[in-house]
């Protein structure tokens, strides 16, 4: 039997974890900073999203038998290894956190108005908790299955919405200033590629055929990044950007635009099901790297669960209300979690060569 | 294999728990929206999904707010209002000057809502009244207006967010489509031009044919052709227009494929200078409707020349002038080469 992790099944994930922060937040501030200009900051983003991602495989690459908390624990020694490592424990339960969080709040806004946010949370966590007790793996697998759906889906939507562009909506072009067209790439590449950390949960010769693993996760981070362009253009094609940048969830009003054949109607919510796939697999993925954490320090999976159990009660009450959520988030994430993340990684990478 | 299809089965089945049987659902496909003194007053056309022959019926509600005449509304209904098929809304002209961005923020607002919902003012009489006339004539009044707005090109469709999209852009106005009651019947009338969110014209037949032409919304559209007395129909078979915008010039081109339908002129058809000129008639013809309508163009800004100026340009200014260049190819002439 072949232990080994699929290579595309594992790389798969990053396309999920890479849009989880733009629900609610990261789309609709790219598109209130940069207007018209939204596709020229996204197309920067991306090729600053590789430099980011090529920061954080170059530390992959480093001791490629050991998970991110050995190669920590090897760099920095026990003391500031430990510490490092419950840093960033603590900087996965949060986004866990705000990931659920911000789950119930889309679906008591948008799928679930009158169920209780509990029992839609105890429902959702379910799979969650199911898919953290395998292992990787099954991860990998459940990720590549609703990967393909979301390309269908995606694929539908698009060539349903394309002939309701007005061309005319995209302009003017460039009448925003540079800084906002920067300050946004910056954004889509850190809010797209800070999570790819947990990925390093795993590692490197875990996966089958090791030397092509870097290849797959550039590619599936340029699929995440056409998709994300593909959504600004039929947003601001569409709605045009004075309108557009007014939605929590763009991409929800952008579904309820599809109406094929005078039939096919109201499918917003099938179509959007690949946000709670998102949201699914970065729950799953925060989780797994708490739990690899807690497996290496070789405590009690009771633990794990307690800490679950937890995390899931603070989530539901994290924030009083979303403007308050979505606010500190659009604040406080890229100084509270990109940055020090980013610092880690640069002074490793440093580190690894001396 | 199974924890996958247990992962799935359980983010599928999360919905079950809040369910709804269709029966239990009031299903209004078109509301109807009055004044009444500061208040609103509501009126939902309810499909009726229990006996195949009986007709929809209304709801009536009041209310400070629309949101709370809807919810009112749930309270005198026995099954609970559902608004996923809502297809049309009709909006009295009183409340549409003084409320109109606040009806469709709360229209946009609400999720089972769809924004492609078509948007009309009713000129003459109430909403409420146009809605109880169509349940009269037993009709489906969304039904009744869907159609006539997809074949007819002496009205314009606007739908919620296209309304909305207008009045946040830079210089251009929405327009809206208007309605009346025409004997037991209610019937699509020409549109009515806004500025600043505000109705400040109805539009005639004729400015209203001249309108869709620059808009490229020309649909189904025969005009009548003079000559010495003496009428022929031309059928428009295809319009396509590209407008042009330069800093203080915008030229409109016309591209129209048409057809001979009627004709009682005594040139004959088969020579190549009596189709010319029939082009060069229809097309004075048709720059008849577009010099009605951009006269009105300093009253609003519905027909969107400074928007696209400013699309182009980036510059926000009032002075241009415009021109027409339209072109007419008589594709066929019919079956016969002269009147008989």
């Amino acid at each position: 039997m072949n232990l080994k992790i699929g290579n595309k099944e594992y790389s798969s994930i990053l396309f999920f974890i890479s849009e989880t922060l733009f629900l609610s937040v990261g789309l609709s501030e790219i598109l209130s900073l940069s207007k018209n200009d939204s596709i020229i900051a996204g197309i920067i983003g991306i090729i600053l999203s590789f430099i980011f991602l090529y920061i954080v495989l170059k530390f992959n690459d480093y001791e490629k038998d050991l998970n991110i908390f050995e190669k920590i624990d090897k760099l920095y020694g026990k003391y500031i290894g430990t510490f490092i490592n419950i840093v960033l424990v603590i900087l996965s339960s949060f986004y866990f956190s705000y990931v659920l969080w911000s789950q119930n709040v889309y679906v008591q806004n948008k799928y679930l108005e009158e169920t209780s946010p509990i029992i839609t949370t105890l429902f959702f966590m379910l799979p969650v908790i199911l898919l953290v007790r395998s292992n990787m793996k099954t991860i990998s697998k459940v990720s590549i299955a609703i990967f393909f759906i979301t390309i269908l889906e995606l694929l539908f939507s698009y060539f349903n919405l394309y002939p309701k562009i007005d061309f005319n909506n995209f302009k003017p072009i460039l009448n925003t200033s540079f800084k906002d067209i920067i300050i946004s790439s910056i954004k889509y590449a850190s809010y797209s590629i800070t999570p790819v950390i947990m990925l390093l949960t795993v590692s490197k010769n875990e996966i089958e055929y090791p030397k092509d693993l870097n290849k797959n996760l550039y590619i599936f981070n340029l699929i995440s990044g056409i998709k994300f362009l593909l959504t600004i253009s039929f947003l601001i094609g569409i709605f045009g950007i004075d309108l557009s940048k007014l939605f929590y969830y763009p991409e929800y009003s952008l579904m309820k635009k599809i109406n094929t054949l005078n039939f096919i109607q109201n499918v917003q919510n099938i179509l959007t099901v690949n946000s709670i796939y998102n949201l699914l697999i970065s729950e799953v993925l925060s989780l797994y790297f708490i739990k690899t954490y807690f497996k290496y320090k070789n405590m009690n999976n009771i633990f794990l669960y307690i800490i679950i159990i937890i995390l899931t009660f603070i989530s539901i009450n994290l924030f009083s209300n979303s403007t308050q959520g979505y606010n500190f988030i659009k604040n406080n994430i890229i100084y509270l979690y990109t940055i020090p993340i980013f610092i880690l990684l640069i002074i490793s990478n440093i580190k690894t060569r001396i | 294999m199974k924890k996958i299809i247990i992962v799935f089965f359980i983010l599928l089945l999360c919905g079950c728990s809040d369910y709804k049987e269709l029966n239990d659902l009031a299903i209004i496909s078109t509301i109807g929206i009055d004044k009444d003194k500061d208040d609103y007053k509501i009126c939902m056309e309810v499909l009726n999904t229990n006996k195949k022959d009986s007709k929809n019926y209304i709801i009536y509600s009041k209310g400070k707010t629309l949101n709370e005449a809807i919810n009112k509304a749930n309270d005198k209904s026995d099954k609970k209002i559902y608004g996923g098929h809502l297809n049309q809304l009709i909006v009295s002209k009183d409340i549409f000057n003084k409320k109109n961005t606040e009806i469709i923020d709360s229209f946009i607002r609400l999720t089972e809502v769809k924004d492609e919902i078509d948007l009309f003012l009713s000129k003459e009489d109430t909403a409420c009244e146009l809605l109880e006339t169509s349940i009269k004539s037993n009709k489906e009044s969304y039904k009744l207006l869907d159609n006539s707005l997809k074949y007819s090109s002496r009205s314009s469709n606007t739908n919620i967010d296209t309304y909305i999209s207008n009045t946040l852009k830079y210089g251009i106005d929405p327009v809206i489509s208007t309605i009346k009651k025409d004997k037991d019947n209610i019937v699509i009338d020409n549109i009515a031009i806004t500025s600043n969110g505000k109705i400040i014209k109805y539009l005639n037949e004729k400015e209203t044919i001249g309108y869709n032409f620059i808009r490229n919304e020309i649909n189904n559209f025969s005009i009548p052709v003079k000559y010495k007395d003496k009428y022929m129909t031309i059928k428009i078979n295809k319009s396509k227009t590209t407008n042009k915008a330069y800093k203080n010039k915008i030229i409109i081109n016309i591209n129209i494929d048409a057809y001979i339908t009627e004709y009682n002129l005594d040139l004959d058809l088969d020579d190549n200078k009596t189709i010319s000129k029939l082009e060069k008639l229809t097309e004075k013809e048709i720059d008849k409707y577009i010099k009605e309508v951009i006269k009105l163009d300093n009253k609003s800004n519905f027909l969107g020349f400074k928007r696209m100026i400013y699309e182009d340009y980036k510059i926000k200014t009032n002075d241009y002038s415009i021109s027409t260049n339209i072109k007419v190819n008589l594709k066929r002439k019919g079956e016969l080469k002269r009147k008989i």
